[in-house]
């Protein structure tokens, strides 16, 4: 056998598969299989070139191991003959007009025939070469349905090839009558038959059941028979050409043939002649009917163009467009499902318990009823206390504080000098601060002529205008940051920890242990600076040091020891009393001799073991030394720390000692 | 052109034997009138299943799911629309109790004042209560539309003598107490023979009254 042609390489659907495999195989490499059944297929691997082709290997593999194999041998072509059962053969008498229009008329009939039922790819017709079964020009038409359940074997880029083409290429070349035959197999019962008779040629594939308890050759028989009448044949002809045709025949032979394809002695040999007469067929005139393909080839183009339009190709195969609907279906109904699952799986992870969510919040929104309605129908006294104490300069002393809601809030007291400024001063600036601070609005204030010390006897009025809004104060005026023993004596250098604890006793009295938890009862920071604040707004002058946090009732115990300032009409208390370094300033003319640091470090230099042996008493007695020895000026660094840690052992020890 | 005899038999097109037939080959073979038959039983068996075992499911988790967005966004709601002024409130009222009935708020009233002195050294401690007035009808109408209830409010007349800064733990403590809403009059006078205040105030709670009830 020879041919001219040149192999068809793998089709493009395969090169866009692997790129490995677009770089080594050979297209000049053919193989050709067919099944074997249960999997395994009869292979061979063929070598083209020069118009002739030649048999490199045969096998006989599993469908697991042939794409290797077929791979390693680098054919670049590759066909799997497809067994006369799963196919439809048509030929047609063509008339004698220009090759163009034969084809024209020739898809013409073929899609009159099948009425679309095959897809284009699935089929092949072309005129047969002229002279090929007789003097007649015929035209062929092979089609491979869907719905045949003929197997391709694992892979891409299989072409099928119909079975009775193997018939039309052992045809003699030359020849001018039809060398009838036939190629039938038991497994599938496929038979496919090519005769000659009056009628003209007849190519035939077809499957035939056994019926009846026939043989299998009485099967194939009368297959022959019916094909040898409906090609012209009279009946005792058409039963003399099936029993010549099915001479030398034997009924154990799996695949039974007539003709060339019959030379072998054994199944084997008639099974490679197929495969051998299929590689020629690819490589000959009949090229055209071996291009059948499992699913169309597609020229992807890149971008989402391509994409569109492979999806359309692969959409117009009515198999996979059957899959698309019933999978779209299921999506469908499956979708809305799946997203209420998730939808609520999102809801429960961001809210794990609704229903006690929604009772709290419930409670919440009456609770903001609450205070809503309370906003109009009450105040918050504490926080109203607390703005008017730090309202208030450090020379007024409060009387009496009247507050009652919705009325204007009264506030009797004195108003000392202090410093260089006047009682008056000291109210004028009261009433700046309480306009500044934006709580208090519509303030009038009385004051009586002052006594013969400079004080003056003061009641003032004022609106309460925004009771809840917070109000700003300076540091230097808000007695919740700067404590009044602060603005008096300066600050305490302190460990935080400490600061924090003392500002707690700041806000309340020492004989009053309760007060730091009430302060934690209180629900924001404002309470805290009210409720300190109100304690020093409501503070009288202190009478012993039983009504001053650690800190100021040292400080005005140490007040106490030095010079009475009752002649210059300054109270006799802690509050109003200047820190010594303030008396040149103030014009107090009392002068002040500035100690050495290095001889105030020395005279509250404690051990600690005379710290541990002080009672409280004498602890305090000397915590009060101590601060007032870190108020002295011209410190230095080292004098400071020493001082620090002395006020930190003595204030521990006082609240340690019994 | 004319067709040659045609022999093929398109009934013979079955399956090629090297398998057993699939469940679409048996298919395949049905006549028309069962494959029409049964499919229109799977698809009804597939409907009624699906109606009645599956969608159900997927309405159970769209009305909780709906319910749950109802609640956030009631509650994204109250948020957004909390005025600042209100915000300063409840930071400065501190926390409070939904009003209660008229008994539970008497006896929480007085609770909270003997527990607030109770902690405190005071003296001339005195505590009177008695009902107070209504609060307008439009008041707490959240709370009380629909129930036939009014707001009322009970009032406790307290006195003592105290430190100032006992007296100002005091007040801190009964503003602070979520069963006292407000204080409503406050009076504090220094004493003059010792460094103490004489403390007058009057506090209040809000109640919950039933229907009709008079006064």
């Amino acid at each position: 056998m020879s041919s001219t042609a040149e192999p068809v390489p793998l089709n493009r659907q395969t090169k866009t598969s692997s790129r490995r495999r677009r770089t080594t195989l050979d297209p000049s490499i053919l193989a050709v299989v067919r099944s074997a059944g249960e999997g395994s297929w009869d292979s061979i691997v063929a070598e083209t070139g020069g118009g002739t082709v030649r048999i490199r290997e045969r096998r006989r593999l599993a469908a697991e191991a042939l794409e290797a194999w077929l791979d390693a041998e680098r054919a670049g072509v590759r066909l799997a003959i497809v067994p006369s059962a799963a196919t439809i053969c048509r030929m047609f008498r063509l008339p004698g007009v220009a090759p163009e229009q034969v084809r024209q008329a020739l898809r013409l009939q073929a899609e009159t025939h099948l009425l679309g039922g095959v897809p284009r790819h699935r089929t092949a017709v072309a005129p047969l070469p002229l002279g090929m079964l007789g003097p007649d020009p015929v035209g062929l038409l092979l089609a491979w349905p869907e719905q045949s359940h003929a197997a391709m074997p694992p892979g891409h880029g299989w072409r099928a090839v119909p079975e009775v083409l193997a018939l039309l290429e052992t045809q003699p070349s030359g020849g001018s009558s039809v060398e009838p035959g036939f190629i039938a197999d038991e497994r599938d019962g496929s038979i496919g038959v090519l005769l000659s008779g009056p009628s003209g040629p007849l190519l035939r594939a077809t499957c035939e059941a056994d019926e009846g308890g026939d043989s299998w050759l009485a099967t194939v028989r009368r297959a022959l028979v019916e094909t040898a009448m409906a090609a012209g044949h009279e009946a005792t002809d058409a039963a003399a050409i099936a029993d010549r045709l099915l001479a030398g025949v034997s009924a154990r032979d799996g695949l039974v043939c007539s003709g060339p394809l019959a030379a072998g002695a054994s199944s084997q040999d008639r099974i490679d002649a197929l495969l051998l007469a299929a590689a020629n067929a690819a490589t000959g005139p009949l090229r055209e009917f071996t291009e059948i393909l499992d699913r169309p080839e597609v020229e992807t183009r890149p971008g989402f163009a391509g994409l569109v339009e492979s999806s359309l190709a692969k959409l117009s195969e009515p198999a996979f467009a059957i899959r698309f609907a019933i999978a779209a279906i299921l999506v469908a109904m499956a979708l809305p499902v799946a997203a209420a699952g998730l939808r609520v799986a999102i809801l429960r992870a961001k809210l794990p318990d609704p229903a006690a969510f929604e009772t709290s919040m419930q409670e919440s929104e009456r609770q903001l009823a609450v205070y809503r309605e309370l906003e109009a129908q009450a105040w918050p006294f504490m926080k109203v206390l607390g703005d008017l104490s730090n309202c208030m300069p450090e020379a007024i002393e409060v009387e009496s504080i009247v507050m009652g809601h919705g009325e204007p809030i009264t506030i009797r007291g004195i108003a000392k000098p202090e410093n260089d400024q006047t009682g008056a001063d000291a109210i004028l600036e009261m009433e700046r601060r309480m306009r500044a601070c934006g709580i208090f609005d519509k303030i009038t204030k009385r004051w009586d002529p002052p006594d013969g010390r400079g004080v003056y006897e003061f009641s003032l009025s004022a609106d309460v205008a925004r009771p809840t809004r917070p109000a700003r104060f300076s540091e230097a005026e808000d007695f919740a940051v700067t404590s009044l023993a602060e603005r008096r004596y300066g600050p305490a250098a302190k460990p935080a920890t400490d600061r924090a604890s003392d500002d707690s006793t700041r806000a309340a009295a020492p004989d009053a242990p309760d007060a730091p938890s009430t302060t934690e009862r209180e629900p924001a920071a404002t309470s805290r600076r009210a409720s300190a604040g109100a304690s020093r707004a409501a503070t009288p002058p202190p009478a012993d040091q039983d009504a001053t946090s650690p800190e100021p009732r040292d400080s005005v115990a140490n007040a106490a020891e030095e010079p009475s300032a009752a002649g210059s009409g300054l109270p006799d208390r802690g509050i109003g009393r200047r820190r010594p370094n303030d008396d040149g300033a103030t014009g107090g003319g009392r002068e002040v001799a500035v100690p050495d640091p290095s001889t105030t470090v020395a005279a509250v230099d404690f051990s600690d073991a005379e710290i541990e042996a002080m009672s409280k008493a004498e602890a305090q007695t000397a915590l009060g030394k101590v601060a007032r020895a870190r108020q002295s000026p011209g410190l230095d660094d080292a004098a400071k720390e020493r001082l620090r840690t002395l006020f930190d052992k003595l204030l521990r020890r006082v609240r340690e000692a019994p | 052109m004319s067709g040659m005899p045609m022999t093929r038999d398109d009934s013979s097109m079955a399956a090629s034997g090297e398998t057993k037939p699939s469940l679409a080959a048996r298919w395949n073979a049905l006549p028309a009138r069962w494959k029409w038959i049964s499919a229109a039983a799977a698809v009804t068996i597939a409907f009624i299943a699906y109606t009645d075992l599956v969608w159900p499911i997927a309405e159970r988790w769209n009305t909780e799911s709906a319910r749950i967005e109802k609640i956030l966004d009631r509650a994204e709601g109250n948020v957004a629309q909390l005025p600042p002024s209100l915000e300063a409130a409840v930071e400065a009222l501190g926390p409070i109790q939904v009003p209660r009935t008229e008994a539970e708020g008497s006896l929480a009233l007085a609770e909270a004042i003997t527990s607030a002195i109770g902690n405190q050294p005071v003296a001339n401690f005195s505590f009177d209560a008695r009902a107070g007035s209504r609060l307008p009808p439009a008041a707490l109408r959240e709370i009380v539309s629909g129930t036939g209830q009014r707001v009322e409010r009970v009032v406790g007349e307290v006195g003592f003598t105290a430190t100032p800064e006992q007296a100002a733990a005091i007040i801190a403590e009964l503003e602070s107490s979520p069963e006292i809403e407000s204080i409503s009059r406050l009076r504090m006078v220094r004493s003059q023979s010792d460094r103490k205040v004489d403390v007058k105030m009057t506090v209040e709670a809000w109640i919950l009254t039933g229907r009709g009830r008079g006064r």
